[in-house]
C-alpha cells in the first residue's frame, strides 16, 4: 500500500489495483487523478520548474521541505512523505505569506510558471533560505520564467526574507509528523511484484540487493531525474523498478581522516553540504549541477551509473581519485573511478551489483584539485565541456603528477594523457604555449553539437588547461 | 518616496488567481466526456516525398480512434494567413522537419503515444535548402524584395569621408511561452464547432478552422480565456493545433483536446526569423551618418506565414533612431526548408535595428567618437533632420533630452573611465559599456489591421461585463482595460468582469500583436462606454431634475454614483436598473480604428505609424577571456511610456521585454544540422535567461509626458524594449575591444560564450 500525505490528507492507495502504472509522475498523478491542476507542465523533461511541489519530510525533530519537480518524481517515490502543492498554501481566503509577496511585488504576469514559482519560494522560505540574494537566485534558477524577466519574483523573495517562518505548516507541525512517523513505522517499504508493474523500495540494503539479485532486468532508479525521461520523453514503460532512494545504507555519509566515503544514494543538495570546506572543486561542480530541485532528487550514484560523456561529477571524481565500491551477490569489489566507465553511457556494474557508495580521498598539501564547466547558461545546462583536474608541484613549482579529465570531449570522460605528460616537469602559475594545445588536439577529437562545435570545444578545453595552470600556486 | 503614492499600480488583475493555482490554462479546463486527445505525426525529414506509409498497426493499438491525413480534410488543406501556401497536413511532398503528416486521436495519450511510434512512414528525402546562401543559390525567393529609398545613395556614399561595411547574422529565437500550444475542439449540433484555444488571434483561428473543415466562419467560434505566454508565438502558430483537433472532432465527432508537448512545440513551430543583414554605410568626418545601403536578408522557413509583413517592419526600422538622408533598404525573404518562421515580439525591428547598430559601433571606433555621442549626433530632429526613409515625420522627438538624462543618471562617463582603468589592471577580465537607444512605430504596418472593438454589458445590479476584442497572454492587458472602463463608468474594477474573448462576441478582431493590444482596445471600450452613457444620462437628468444645459457639461460618473457633482446624484446601479424598467439597451458595441495613418507599398512612402515609443539602456559587462563568460554588472534604463495605464504592468514589460532581448543577444541559439533537424528542440538543448542571467543591479526609470491622440496619453510597451538589450551586445563588443585593442572584433547574435571565445581568439 502506498501511503503519504496529500497536504494535510491522508491517501492510502493500492497501486495493483490503479488504472495507473507505479510509474505514474507525480505530476499525472495530482492533474489526472486527484483533478487539481494548479501545478503545470511546461516541460516533463525537468528543465522548467513549472512543475513544482515541495516534499516534507521527518528529519531528525522536525520537517524539512523540499522543492522537486513533479515531473520527473514518481509517485512511489513519495511514500511516507507529505505532498503540498499549490493548493495547500492558502488557508482560506488567506494567501500564504509567500503567495502574498509574488502578488505585491507584481511576481507573475502570464501566470504558467507563478504556481511553480511560488512553491519554489515556499520551500525556501519554509528552510529559511531567503538571506543572501546570490544563493536565492541560484536555487531558483530552476524556474524559468518567460515574462517578468525575474526581478519583480527577487524583489518578492528579498521582502520575505525578513519575515517570520510561522505559518499553518509550523502549526500542523506535530501532526505531520505523527501520520508521517506512523506510515514509516507500519508499512517502512512499498513494494509491488506483479508482472509489468514490480517496483520496489526497500529501507533495507540488504533487500534491496536481494531484488537486485531476484530480478535482473529491473531498472534501478533513485532520484529518478535521468531515468524518469524515458517515461516524460519517450513514452516508454518501466516494468520493473527497484527504488535504493529509501535505502538507509545508502544514504549514509562518512566523514574519515583520509576522506569522505558517501553513500550512492545521497542526494547532490546533501553532498553540496557536506563538501563546502572540505572538497571545494567537488562542491563547485555540484552548485551548478541542474537546478536545486534536480539536486534535491538527483543522486551521486545515479549521476555516476548514467556514464554520460558530458557527466559533471565524472572529471571531478577522477582528479580526486574516488574510488567506487560495488556490491554484490558475490560480494563487495572496490575499484578506481577511472574503470567503472567503460564506453558511451555503458558500465562495468554487473546485473547483480548496485554501486554502494563513493569514496573521496583528501587531496594532500601538495595537491590541488580543480573544477570548472563551460556551458551557454551558467545554471541548469548540460556542459559543453567540463573539467576536473588535479597537480602536484614540488617546492620549486615544477608539476609532478597531474590528472586533466575531461567531459564533453569523447564519447566518455576521458583524460588527456598526451597533454598530462607534456606538462609534467613544467613550472605552475606560468602562462602555457602552444605547444600543449597541440597535445589536447592528440588527445581529442571532439564533435559539432547542440551544445559546442567542435572548435569551440577544443579552444574551451585549452583555455580550461590555461586557467587551471594560472591558478596553480 | 514610493512610485506607488502618485501612480496608479493595481496589480495584474490574475495576480491572486496566479499565486493560488487558480487560474485555469486550457490544460486545465474540465473535458467533456469522451474527450479524445490528439497528437501529430512530424516529419522526421526536411525535404523530400512520401512514397507511402502503413498505419495498421498504430489503428490496432487500443485505445485509438482515428488517425488522419490530407486525404481526409474536407475544405481546404491551408493554414497560409496571408499567403495560401502553406498545408496543415503534408499531402506527399515534406518540406520541413517537424511538419504534421498524420493526426492520431485516442483515449489518453499513453495510447496515442504507443501508437505513433508503430506509424510506418517511407521517405525519399531530398537535399534540404537551410541558409539563405542556400536559398540565394536556388533562387528560392519568397516574394519581390520591399524596398525603400531616399536621397541618392551613390552619390552619397562615393561623398562619404568613412565607410563601414560587412555582413551581421542574427539567429532564430523560440519563443519559449511556458504553456505550449493548445486547444480543445467540441463539435456542436449542425455545423457547428467551439474552439478553446491558446491563440493570440482568435478570428484568424476562426477562419482557418472554417476553411480546413468547408465550413462558414459562422459555425466556428473560438474562446480564450488567457495564453500562457505569447510574444508573438501565438500569432498564427495557435492555428494549426487548433485546426488539428477541428479536424479531428469533425472526423470523430467527439471533443478533441490537443496539448502539444515541448517537444513536439519547439520542432513544429516557428521562430524569430534568422537574418543575415548584408550593410554598407557612408559617414561624414563630424560623425552624420550619410548614406545607408543595405540588405536585409531573413531566413523565412517553408511558407510565407507573416514574414513578408515582418520584412516589412524590418525595412522600417532599418535605421532604428537616426536620420540618415541617403538610403536603400532592400528587404529579401528567402523560402527554405526550416520550420516556417513566424512573429517574435518585435518583428522583425530587432534583427534590422541591430545592424545599424552595429554600423554605429565601427564608426564610432573608425571616427574615434564615443559610441554615446555619435548615435545622438544623428537622432531625428523638428527641422531638417526631420523625414524618416519612408517620408514619415516623428515629430517631437524625446530622445535626445532622454539620452542625456540617462547618460548622467548611469553616470555613464565617470564609468566609462573607471572601466578604462579596471582594464588595464586585469589581464584575464574586461569590462565593457554601451548605450543604445529604440525608436520603435507604433501600428500594424498593414494599416486595415489597426481596428479594435468591444462590447460593454451593463447588467441590472450594476454589475458590468467586458468584452474586448484582445487576448490576455501575461502582457496585463486586461488590467489595463479594467481600468479604463472602471474611470469612464466611475464603478470600481471590482463590479466588472472581463469575459473571456469571443469570436460569437467579438467578430473579425485583429490579432494582439504589434504592442497594439491596449490602444485599440482601450478605445473602442472608451466608444462602447460614451454610447451608454449616452443612453443612460436622459433618464438620470429626468429623475435627479438636472436640466440638460450645454454649459452645464455632461453628467459625472464617479465613486459609484452618476450626478451633475453636487449633492444631487443616483447609484450606478438603481441608474441602470430605471434604464432597463425604461426599456433603454444597456449594451453596447464600440469600435475604434486609428486616424490619419496609410502607407503606399509602391513607392515605399507614407505614415505607417500612429506614433514612436522611445526608450535608451546604458549596460556594462564583464567579460571573462577564458570562458568567454559574460556577466552583465548593472543596467540602466529610462523608457518612453507616455502616462502609463498602469505603471506596475509597463515595468514589467520593460523588465521582461529586455530580458527576452538579452537571451535573444547572449544565449537563445537555434541550430539545425545539415540534415535540418534542429538541435534546439527541447529546454536541455536551447536555453532561455534564467534567475542569474539578469543584471545584478537594474534600475528602470520612465518618461511621464502624454502621448497626446492616444488612449489616456499612453503609449504602446510590448515590444519596444526587447531592443534594450542592444546595450548588452554593444558593451560585450566594447570588452572585446579592450581584450584585443584596434583589432575590431566583431560578434553576431546570439554572442554566447563560445562564439565569444571564438571571436578572441580569431585576432
Amino acid at each position: 500500500m502506498l501511503r503519504f500525505l496529500l497536504g494535510n490528507e491522508l491517501r492510502s492507495i493500492d497501486l495493483s489495483k490503479t488504472s495507473y502504472p507505479p510509474w505514474f509522475t507525480v505530476l499525472r498523478y495530482l492533474r489526472e487523478i486527484e483533478c487539481i491542476t494548479g501545478t503545470k507542465e511546461g516541460c516533463a523533461l525537468g528543465d522548467c520548474g513549472a512543475c513544482t511541489v515541495v516534499i516534507g519530510e521527518i528529519s531528525g525533530e522536525g520537517i524539512v521541505y523540499r522543492a522537486v519537480n513533479a515531473c520527473l518524481m514518481l509517485l512511489p517515490m513519495i511514500h511516507g512523505k507529505q505532498l503540498i502543492c499549490i493548493e495547500h498554501l492558502r488557508e482560506g481566503q488567506e494567501l500564504h505569506l509567500v503567495q502574498q509577496a509574488m502578488v505585491d511585488h507584481y511576481g507573475s504576469q502570464c501566470g504558467f510558471c507563478t504556481p511553480g514559482m511560488v512553491m519554489s519560494l515556499f520551500a525556501l522560505y519554509k528552510q529559511d533560505e531567503l538571506a543572501n540574494i546570490g544563493e536565492v537566485s541560484r536555487n531558483l534558477a530552476g524556474n524559468l520564467c518567460r515574462c517578468t524577466g525575474y526581478q519583480p519574483i527577487l524583489e518578492a523573495a528579498i521582502s520575505l526574507s525578513h519575515t517570520c517562518c510561522e505559518d499553518q505548516f509550523n502549526r500542523r507541525e506535530q501532526d505531520t509528523l505523527t501520520h508521517l512517523k506512523e506510515i514509516y513505522e507500519e508499512t517502512p517499504d512499498f513494494a509491488m511484484r506483479i508482472p509489468g508493474r514490480t517496483y520496489l523500495r526497500y529501507r533495507s540494503f540488504t533487500d534491496v540487493l536481494k531484488a537486485r539479485v531476484a530480478i535482473p532486468d529491473a531498472k534501478l532508479i533513485c532520484g529518478g531525474t535521468d531515468l524518469s525521461l524515458d517515461i516524460t520523453k519517450a513514452w516508454k514503460e518501466l516494468p520493473a523498478l527497484i527504488d535504493i532512494g529509501a535505502a538507509t545504507l545508502l544514504n549514509e555519509i562518512e566523514r574519515m581522516p583520509e576522506g569522505l566515503r558517501v553513500g550512492a544514494g545521497i542526494r547532490l543538495d546533501r553532498l553540496e553540504m557536506e563538501t563546502r570546506e572540505y572538497l571545494p572543486a567537488l562542491h563547485q561542480v555540484i552548485r551548478t549541477f541542474g537546478s536545486r530541485q534536480i539536486r534535491n532528487l538527483a543522486s551521486l550514484g545515479g549521476n555516476i551509473n548514467s556514464a554520460s560523456p558530458v557527466s559533471d561529477l565524472m572529471p571531478v571524481l577522477i582528479a580526486y581519485g574516488a574510488e567506487f565500491t560495488l556490491s554484490g551477490s558475490g560480494g563487495e569489489r572496490t575499484m578506481p573511478c577511472e574503470e567503472f566507465v567503460t564506453g558511451y553511457r555503458k558500465t562495468c556494474m554487473g546485473s547483480d551489483e548496485i554501486l554502494r557508495s563513493v569514496f573521496i580521498p583528501e587531496p594532500g598539501a601538495d595537491t590541488y584539485v580543480w573544477s570548472e564547466k563551460l556551458s551557454k547558461r551558467l545554471d541548469v545546462d548540460i556542459s559543453s565541456v567540463s573539467a576536473g583536474f588535479r597537480a602536484s608541484t614540488d617546492s620549486e613549482g615544477r608539476i609532478t603528477d597531474i590528472i586533466l579529465a575531461y567531459g564533453g570531449m569523447a564519447a566518455t570522460v576521458k583524460r588527456a594523457v598526451n597533454a598530462e605528460s607534456y606538462l609534467i616537469g613544467k613550472r605552475s602559475g606560468e602562462e602555457i604555449g602552444s605547444g600543449v594545445v597541440d597535445m589536447l588536439s592528440m588527445d581529442f577529437t571532439p564533435i559539432d553539437d547542440a551544445r559546442a562545435s567542435a572548435s569551440g570545444r577544443m579552444l574551451m578545453a585549452a583555455e580550461l588547461l590555461r586557467m587551471f595552470i594560472l591558478s596553480i600556486s | 518616496m514610493s512610485e506607488k503614492d502618485d501612480l496608479y499600480m493595481a496589480p495584474h488583475e490574475s495576480a491572486i488567481n496566479h499565486v493560488t493555482g487558480d487560474a485555469a490554462f486550457i490544460d486545465d479546463i474540465p473535458l467533456p466526456p469522451g474527450t479524445l486527445h490528439g497528437i501529430a505525426f512530424l516529419s522526421p525529414a526536411a525535404s523530400g516525398h512520401i512514397r507511402g506509409f502503413r498505419l495498421e498497426e498504430a489503428l490496432a493499438v487500443p485505445g485509438v480512434r482515428a488517425i488522419v491525413s490530407a486525404l481526409d480534410i474536407p475544405g481546404h488543406n491551408q493554414v497560409g494567413p496571408v499567403v495560401h501556401d502553406e498545408v496543415l497536413l503534408a499531402e506527399g511532398k515534406l518540406e520541413y522537419h517537424g511538419q504534421a503528416v498524420f493526426l492520431l486521436a485516442a483515449d489518453n495519450l499513453d495510447s496515442a503515444h504507443r501508437a505513433l511510434k508503430l506509424i510506418d512512414i517511407d521517405i525519399e528525402e531530398e537535399k534540404p535548402i537551410l541558409s539563405i546562401e542556400d536559398a540565394e543559390a536556388a533562387s528560392s525567393l519568397l516574394q519581390a524584395p520591399r524596398l525603400i529609398q531616399s536621397g541618392d545613395i551613390d552619390k552619397a556614399l562615393a561623398d562619404s569621408d568613412l565607410i563601414i561595411s560587412g555582413s551581421l547574422y542574427t539567429g532564430a529565437q523560440e519563443h519559449w511561452y511556458l504553456e505550449t500550444q493548445a486547444a480543445i475542439a467540441i463539435p456542436g449540433e449542425d455545423q457547428t464547432m467551439k474552439i478553446l484555444s491558446s491563440t493570440q488571434h482568435p478570428a484568424e483561428t476562426q477562419a482557418i478552422v472554417a476553411e480546413i473543415l468547408g465550413r462558414k466562419r459562422s459555425d466556428i467560434s473560438v474562446e480564450v480565456k488567457r495564453l500562457g505566454g505569447a510574444f508573438g508565438g501565438k500569432e498564427t502558430q495557435a492555428n494549426h493545433t487548433a485546426a488539428w483537433a477541428a479536424l479531428l472532432a469533425a472526423h470523430t465527432r467527439r471533443p478533441v483536446k490537443f496539448r502539444l508537448s515541448r517537444e513536439d512545440d519547439q520542432r513544429s513551430t516557428g521562430k524569430r526569423h534568422p537574418y543575415r543583414i548584408d550593410y554598407r554605410a557612408g559617414f561624414l568626418r563630424d560623425g552624420k551618418l550619410n548614406a545607408y545601403d543595405v540588405v536585409l536578408n531573413s531566413n523565412a522557413g517553408h511558407a510565407t506565414d507573416l514574414s513578408m509583413a515582418i520584412m516589412e517592419r524590418a525595412v522600417f526600422h532599418a535605421t532604428n533612431a537616426y536620420y540618415c538622408p541617403n538610403t536603400r533598404i532592400i528587404g529579401k525573404a528567402w523560402r527554405t526548408n526550416l520550420v516556417s518562421h513566424t512573429a517574435f515580439r518585435g518583428f522583425g525591428g530587432p534583427q534590422a535595428m541591430a545592424a545599424i547598430e552595429m554600423v554605429m559601433d565601427k564608426a564610432s571606433r573608425g571616427l574615434g567618437i564615443d559610441g554615446a555621442q555619435i548615435r545622438s549626433l544623428n537622432f531625428y530632429e523638428m527641422e531638417g533632420k526631420r523625414l524618416t526613409p519612408y517620408g514619415q515625420a516623428p515629430g517631437l522627438n524625446p530622445l535626445p533630452e532622454m539620452w542625456e538624462e540617462l547618460l548622467a543618471s548611469s553616470e555613464y562617463k565617470k564609468r566609462r573611465k573607471e572601466i578604462r582603468k579596471f582594464n588595464q589592471k586585469e589581464t584575464f577580465r574586461k569590462r565593457g559599456i554601451a548605450i543604445s537607444p529604440v525608436m520603435f512605430g507604433i501600428s500594424f504596418t498593414t494599416t486595415f489591421l489597426n481596428q479594435g472593438a468591444a462590447q460593454v454589458n451593463i447588467y441590472r445590479d450594476g454589475s458590468v461585463l467586458l468584452s474586448h476584442g484582445g487576448i490576455e497572454m501575461g502582457q496585463g492587458l486586461h488590467s489595463k482595460m479594467l481600468r479604463i472602463a472602471s474611470e469612464a463608468l466611475g464603478i470600481t474594477e471590482s463590479s466588472i468582469r472581463i469575459a473571456p474573448t469571443r469570436t460569437d462576441v467579438i467578430p473579425n478582431t485583429s490579432a494582439t500583436a504589434a504592442s497594439s493590444g491596449s490602444d485599440l482596445n482601450g478605445m473602442a471600450i472608451l466608444d462602447a462606454i460614451a454610447k451608454l452613457k449616452q443612453r443612460i444620462s436622459p433618464l438620470v437628468r429626468q429623475v435627479l431634475e438636472i436640466p440638460n444645459n450645454e454649459e452645464d457639461g455632461e453628467l459625472i460618473f464617479a465613486d459609484g454614483y452618476i450626478g451633475d457633482g453636487t449633492e444631487s446624484r443616483i447609484s450606478f446601479a438603481d441608474a441602470v436598473n430605471l434604464c432597463y424598467m425604461n426599456r433603454v439597451s444597456l449594451s453596447a458595441n464600440g469600435f475604434y480604428a486609428t486616424p490619419g495613418i496609410f502607407y503606399d507599398k509602391e513607392r515605399g512612402k507614407g505614415s505607417p505609424f500612429h506614433y514612436y515609443a522611445y526608450g535608451a539602456a546604458v549596460s556594462e559587462i564583464e567579460m571573462d577571456l577564458h570562458t568567454g563568460r559574460v556577466s552583465i554588472l548593472r543596467t540602466d534604463i529610462l523608457h518612453d511610456s507616455g502616462k502609463s495605464v498602469n505603471r506596475a504592468i509597463d515595468k514589467g514589460q520593460v523588465i521582461g521585454g529586455f530580458v527576452q532581448g538579452l537571451g535573444w543577444i547572449c544565449m537563445e541559439e537555434c541550430l539545425w544540422d545539415s540534415h535540418g533537424r534542429p538541435l534546439h528542440h527541447s529546454p536541455d538543448t536551447y536555453k532561455i535567461p534564467t534567475f542569474r542571467d539578469i543584471p545584478t543591479e537594474l534600475r528602470v526609470r520612465f518618461t511621464d509626458m502624454a502621448n497626446t491622440g492616444n488612449l489616456k496619453g499612453s503609449k504602446a510597451i510590448g515590444e519596444p524594449p526587447f531592443m534594450l538589450a542592444f546595450s548588452v551586445w554593444l558593451a560585450i563588443m566594447d570588452a572585446m575591444e579592450a581584450a584585443s585593442p584596434g583589432s575590431s572584433l566583431e560578434i553576431g547574435i546570439p554572442a554566447t560564450p563560445e562564439k565569444i571565445l571564438l571571436s578572441l581568439h580569431k585576432s
